[in-house]
């Protein structure tokens, strides 16, 4: 390489659009290709098909030997090279072309319809000719329109299509259908979302309009995703008030069975209409297009001439492709319209895809040949090739490869640069013995980056060049002390290498550097020969690690001899992948199959982005991130079982919720989504941790029983006791130097729980022992007579099993498991009681300043909102429960006229009222009649219920009020209460009987003198009385 | 207050009871209202003939004669507590003023004696100084011999006892006058009994000739 002319060359060399590149240039990086296919029969992914070189195409199909009517298709996936190989044809073609032939060649230019309009219009064959009313009017069709306006006009032309579209098109819904889709499109949410980026009317008005940067290959067309409704939009679409029927079109497009049909149905029916609203839009007619081709041809047939046209892309032509491709096809055999046509030969370049869905059966049959570029154009030579003629070239003075060019641009005599840096690199042998430096690559990072680097899809020239060559060389070229810099994933990071790296170079950068070099550039193995006197360390001779400025290490030393081949030659090629291979001592080879390692590859891209400060995401449970996931989900599993918690006085309870909790006991430094107890930094360090629990799921499927596993294992263990304290203050306190508290609270509600309950029904907590806390016993009656606001508490703490959870917290917490296996589990008496006693020292209330109930932990947090839930209701609990039980208590006193009932009040009205029923009974009086037993026998119990009643109807402390009201005293006043009422009641019966009978008696009253009969006996009696009361008596 | 209710209420009841029971059974109760109307009287009767027994005489003051007829009394008033009187309520009230005067039956021969034994005996030795007056109180006294608690009959007794005082005062009799008479009716007196005292009352009321000498027969 030669850094200077580099530096000005590279951004005028490194061009990934061949188009615009020099041709001079352009021909110097030309590297031939030499697997192309030729088919008869287009396929999207041909195979098992003979290879040609791009010569032997040129010869037998592009200088179209036998002068025919031809039209070649050239097609392959984005970026694989179609515009270079056409630009090659027609450099090649134009070289040598026959007098009479026209060569024509439409690039793509900014890609739009209007360019490829421009650029035809200026080409002289095209000027001269003489129907200049149409001219006119394609030249009117390149007037800008305004971008929003354009894409409303896009848009509602599809409309227009639809309402009035009249069964021309083979996709057909149904007029209902119709009627919905119209619709749907006039609903301003559903407008909004179709036009946004990229969605399909930015696609369609990117193939329309000037200067946009959509990609090159970009297909104007829907799609079925375009239409895939998601619930946000739906709710969207319905809140703003969607017509009926646009609501029934969202409904079908969302159905659960058949919704991804119908958005394919959509999108393809739409589709119908893009070339009509495009052409509509650009103002073009497809007529007019076809006519002026029809006039080239004309007048060059007048002019006794052929033509031969390259288009790069026929995707430039959206809107009037069909009418283009009906003029290419139309063979010069026939007469047009009375006149002769002249021969055309068309080599067009298309995408697999393009051709497979916008060319019509009847174009695609009357192609003469498909040539193929597959993705893969390239073999291992070819690639490095690629590379060093592209560093080449940049190496070299515009001025040589001009004096070159204009010599015919003569294989042998392809100008080689004067090489200032890279002198001792890597050389690729070409053609004529020249030998073109690879510096600042190695044959080998040219295959790591290629394997490992580019994206699926995108292992083409286009992003060789964009991706690999371009970034690499800018960061020689401008950041040599810090080469290699540019944060490439070091995807089959060696852990040893890494680990032995880490802990060996103390500077990060320095560190980081040495590490993708051996990884990238070397071999990426721990291992360091000597060969023909020299160092090699991972495969690098040691003096390229002081050229660069890096760092040199001592690796493990291997035997030459054995390993020599492997050293020597790059360990990888295109086909055939990197995998592990390792002999283990019990003489049995273990193989890691190469899927596996090149999914761990993929997690190292991604945890190597990460320590360079990107974001990680750990939310996806399928792909890489999955398995990354699924790492982090490991070591979650590890730690809360390798980590003695109890010994380190952390309760198994805490650890349960913890584990329990959305947050993960690991976090990784900068990842998307999720927290963590304890944060991995993205750090080497951390990525070896990961990388190991991703090898033992993945190369040992949750096992040590894969190579190196003992590294692995050694790793974890020795992170762990690292980490190990970190964790438990991170779990056991709830900020810093604040232990969790969750169990005061806990056992506080529980406390409250039992007193609510009636399973505590003391009126103090003196005898509140904690082996309340363990009882089992459950109060099961399921009436009581407590207060709406008592049952409702009640019913609160049940909700969802809130009590049961906050009892097994309680019950759980201090527990303490035994180890080896044991089932035993022993209480930590010394703590509970300690806790206890201090909760009853403070009236069930929390310490001061110890609510945590912003804990981060859920269930713990839940411990306090089930708490604060019992606490915040008391108040209002305690002031019912007194109110219900001052109005049953005011009945009593009122009956009894008094405000101190005891035991004998209690049953000298019981037998007060069985005297009554019997006279009830005897008086022949219809009333049942009523037992007081229940009331007898409980007289003492009533009497004491009435005095706790009493006691606490002016108390203010609630706490003192529930744990009165604990024993629901209210029930066993209950009986009385019932007797009183039931006897008021049957006192009026009693009342209004003796009345009626009475009524029925007065005049037997009357006639006896019922109540004067004894009057005259009575006074004797009360004379005689009178008299005896004065004898004296003898004793 | 509810107790006071259930009383006045079991008080009505009862009372509707009764009548009840008067509507289905008139004439019974008639019946018994008329014996209870004879044992209030018949009770008056005692009580009034024992007051004014008690307030002539300290005899018949006796504490198990007043308790019991208290007791009958409250009985007879708790009788009409309900406002009619009920067979049942009779037949214990008829029992007890049976067994009341029963017992006074028993007992009144004794009271009587110890009422009249002295003054008939005196009037027994002086019937010969006034034969006719004598008869009289005597035949006054004995109408209260047997038990009959009518105030007529006490008070004749009653005054039949003081005629005999006053005759027996009018006599000027002591007790060695008296002793000497009882002995003349006996047919035991002796000349030693004569004495001066007794002698010169004999004279001074010429009772000289009434009186005859003899001798004892046997011994």
């Amino acid at each position: 390489m030669n850094s200077q002319i580099a530096k000005e060359r590279i951004s005028y060399v490194a061009k990934t659009d061949s188009i615009t590149a020099s041709q001079g240039d352009f021909l110097a990086t030309h590297v031939a290709i030499k697997r192309l296919f030729a088919l008869d029969k287009f396929s999207i992914g041909p195979s098992k098909e003979t290879f040609y070189t791009e010569e032997q195409l040129f010869k037998t199909l592009i200088s179209n030997p036998d002068n025919k009517h031809q039209f070649i298709a050239v097609y392959g996936q984005s970026g694989t090279g179609k515009s270079h190989l056409i630009r090659w044809f027609e450099a090649r073609y134009s070289q040598n072309k026959p007098e009479d032939e026209v060569v024509l060649f439409v690039r793509r230019s900014d890609n739009t319809l209007r360019g490829t309009i421009k650029q035809l219009l200026e080409k002289p064959e095209i000027k001269g000719i003489s129907n200049r009313d149409v001219i006119e009017k394609l030249i009117k069709a390149t007037a800008s329109l305004d971008q929003n306006r354009l894409k409303d006009l896009i848009y509602y032309n599809f409309i227009i299509e639809i309402r009035n579209e009249k069964d021309e098109f083979d996709i057909k819904i149904r007029n209902v259908e119709r009627k919905r889709l119209e619709a749907f499109l006039n609903n301003e949410m559903v407008r909004n979302f179709l036009m946004s980026e990229n969605g399909p009317i930015e696609r369609i008005y990117s193939k329309i309009a000037e200067h946009t940067l959509v990609d090159r290959d970009t297909i104007a067309e829907f799609k079925a995703e375009d239409f895939e409704i998601t619930t946000e939009l739906q709710e969207m679409i319905r809140s703003t008030g969607a017509d009926a029927n646009a609501e029934k079109m969202v409904r079908q497009l969302m159905a659960d069975e058949s919704g991804k049909q119908e958005t394919k149905k959509i999108a393809d029916y739409l589709n119908q209409f893009v070339n009509r609203v495009i052409q509509r839009c650009a103002g073009i007619e497809p007529g007019d297009f076809k006519q002026v081709f029809q006039d080239v041809r004309h007048e060059l047939y007048r002019l006794g001439k052929n033509l031969t046209l390259f288009i790069e892309d026929v995707t430039s032509f959206t809107g009037v492709d069909g009418a283009l491709l009906d003029v290419l096809m139309e063979e010069h055999t026939g007469v047009q319209n009375g006149e002769s046509i002249c021969r055309i030969s068309s080599i067009v370049g298309t995408t697999g895809n393009y051709l497979q869905h916008n060319f019509k059966d009847n174009h695609k049959d009357r192609i003469t040949k498909y040539i193929y570029i597959p993705s893969d154009a390239f073999d291992e030579l070819g690639l490095y090739e690629f590379v060093g003629k592209y560093l080449n070239v940049m190496s070299l003075p515009e001025e040589k490869i001009k004096r070159w060019l204009n010599n015919n641009a003569e294989p042998d005599e392809y100008p080689v640069h004067e090489i200032t840096d890279g002198m001792d690199w890597e050389y690729m042998d070409c053609e004529y013995e020249k030998k073109l430096c690879l510096f600042p690559f190695t044959k080998r990072s040219i295959l790591c980056l290629y394997n490992n680097y580019l994206e699926k899809g995108h292992q083409t020239p286009r992003y060789v060049l964009r991706d690999i060559i371009e970034p690499i060389v800018n960061d020689f070229l401008y950041n040599r002390e810090n080469f290699p810099s540019i944060k490439i994933n070091t995807v089959t990071v060696n852990s040893v290498l890494s680990y032995i790296v880490d802990n060996t170079i103390k500077d990060k950068i320095q560190r980081d550097r040495v590490l993708r070099f051996m990884s990238i550039w070397g071999d990426g193995k721990a291992e360091q020969y000597e060969l023909d006197g020299e160092t090699y360390i991972a495969s690098i001779p040691k003096r390229i690690y002081e050229e660069m400025g890096l760092q040199t290490i001592k690796l493990n030393e291997v035997n030459i001899k054995t390993e020599i081949d492997d050293k020597i030659k790059p360990t990888a090629s295109i086909e055939e992948k990197p995998y592990y291979k390792v002999k283990k001592s019990e003489e049995k080879d273990i193989i890691v199959p190469k899927e596996k390692v090149e999914r761990l590859s993929k997690v190292n891209v991604i945890l190597t982005d990460w320590i360079y400060k990107k974001s990680i995401d750990t939310s996806k449970t399928v792909g890489i991130s999955g398995i990354i996931r699924a790492a982090k989900e490991d070591m979650c599993k590890y730690l809360f079982s390798a980590v003695n918690w109890q010994s380190k006085g952390v309760s198994m309870d805490n650890i349960d919720k913890v584990k329990k909790s959305s947050i993960k006991l690991i976090a990784f430094e900068n990842q998307t989504k999720g927290n963590g107890f304890y944060e991995l930094e993205a750090d080497w360090n951390s990525l070896h941790i990961i990388s190991a629990f991703a090898r033992w799921r993945e190369y040992g499927q949750k096992s040590w029983n894969y190579p190196e596993s003992d590294f692995d294992a050694y790793l974890i263990t020795s992170w762990t006791a690292a980490v190990e304290d970190k964790l438990i203050g991170a779990i056991n306190e709830y900020v810093k130097g604040v232990k969790v508290n969750y169990i005061e609270a806990a056992i506080i509600a529980e406390i409250y729980r039992l007193i609510i309950s009636g399973e505590f029904r003391e009126k103090s907590l003196k005898n509140l022992t904690f082996q309340y806390l363990f009882r089992s016993k459950e109060n099961k009656a399921l009436e009581n007579n407590h207060s709406k606001e008592w049952n409702m508490l009640l019913a609160l703490m049940k909700q969802k099993s809130a009590d049961k959870t906050n009892k097994e917290t309680v019950q759980q917490y201090f527990n303490i498991k035994q180890g080896g296996g044991s089932a035993v589990i022993v209480l930590d008496a010394n703590g509970i009681s300690s806790i206890f006693r201090k909760i009853k020292a403070n009236k069930l209330v929390l310490s001061e300043g110890t609510s945590q109930n912003d804990d981060k932990v859920k269930l713990r947090r839940d411990v306090y909102s089930y708490l604060n839930d019992i606490t915040e209701r008391l108040e209002v609990v305690a002031r019912a429960e007194v109110e219900i039980a001052r109005e049953k208590i005011k009945y009593i006193f009122n009956q009894f006229d008094d405000e101190e009932i005891n035991e004998d009040d209690i049953t000298n009205f019981t037998s007060r009222v069985k005297s009554f029923y019997e006279e009830v009974n005897r008086t022949q009086i219809n009333i049942r009649n009523v037992s007081v037993e229940s009331v007898n026998k409980k007289a003492a119990t009533i009497e004491k219920a009435i005095e706790d009643i009493s006691k606490v109807l002016d108390e203010k402390n609630y706490l003192t009020i529930i744990m009165t009201f604990s024993g629901d005293p209210v029930s066993v006043i209950k009986p009385l209460i019932d007797l009183i009422k039931q006897v008021n009641d049957d006192i009026r019966r009693v009342e209004n009987e003796i009345s009626r009978r009475k009524s029925q008696e007065t005049d037997l009253i009357n006639e006896t003198h019922f109540l004067e009969r004894y009057d005259e006996e009575e006074k004797l009696i009360e004379k005689d009385i009178e008299i005896i009361n004065k004898w004296e008596v003898n004793v | 207050m509810i107790i006071n209710e259930l009383d006045e209420k079991i008080k009505n009841m009862k009372e509707l009871q009764k009548l009840d029971n008067l509507k289905a059974n008139q004439k019974q109760q008639e019946s018994s209202d008329l014996k209870y109307h004879n044992i209030v009287n018949e009770v008056n009767e005692i009580v009034l003939a024992f007051d004014y027994l008690q307030y002539k005489s300290k005899v018949v003051r006796q504490e198990n004669l007043k308790y019991s007829i208290l007791d009958l009394l409250n009985r007879l008033n708790v009788a009409t507590e309900s406002g009619l009187v009920g067979n049942d309520c009779l037949l214990i009230l008829e029992k007890k003023l049976k067994t009341i005067k029963k017992e006074y039956n028993g007992k009144w021969p004794k009271i009587y004696s110890s009422l009249t034994n002295a003054k008939i005996s005196t009037l027994k030795v002086i019937r010969g100084i006034d034969t006719e007056t004598v008869s009289k109180c005597l035949e006054d006294i004995e109408q209260g011999e047997d038990w009959n608690p009518d105030i007529e009959v006490f008070q004749r007794m009653i005054e039949g006892l003081e005629s005999a005082d006053q005759l027996i005062s009018n006599l000027g009799l002591n007790q060695e006058i008296i002793s000497f008479l009882h002995k003349i009716n006996q047919g035991k007196a002796t000349l030693p009994d004569l004495s001066d005292d007794v002698l010169e009352w004999i004279k001074k009321e010429s009772l000289e000739a009434k009186i005859k000498i003899s001798f004892r027969s046997g011994k």
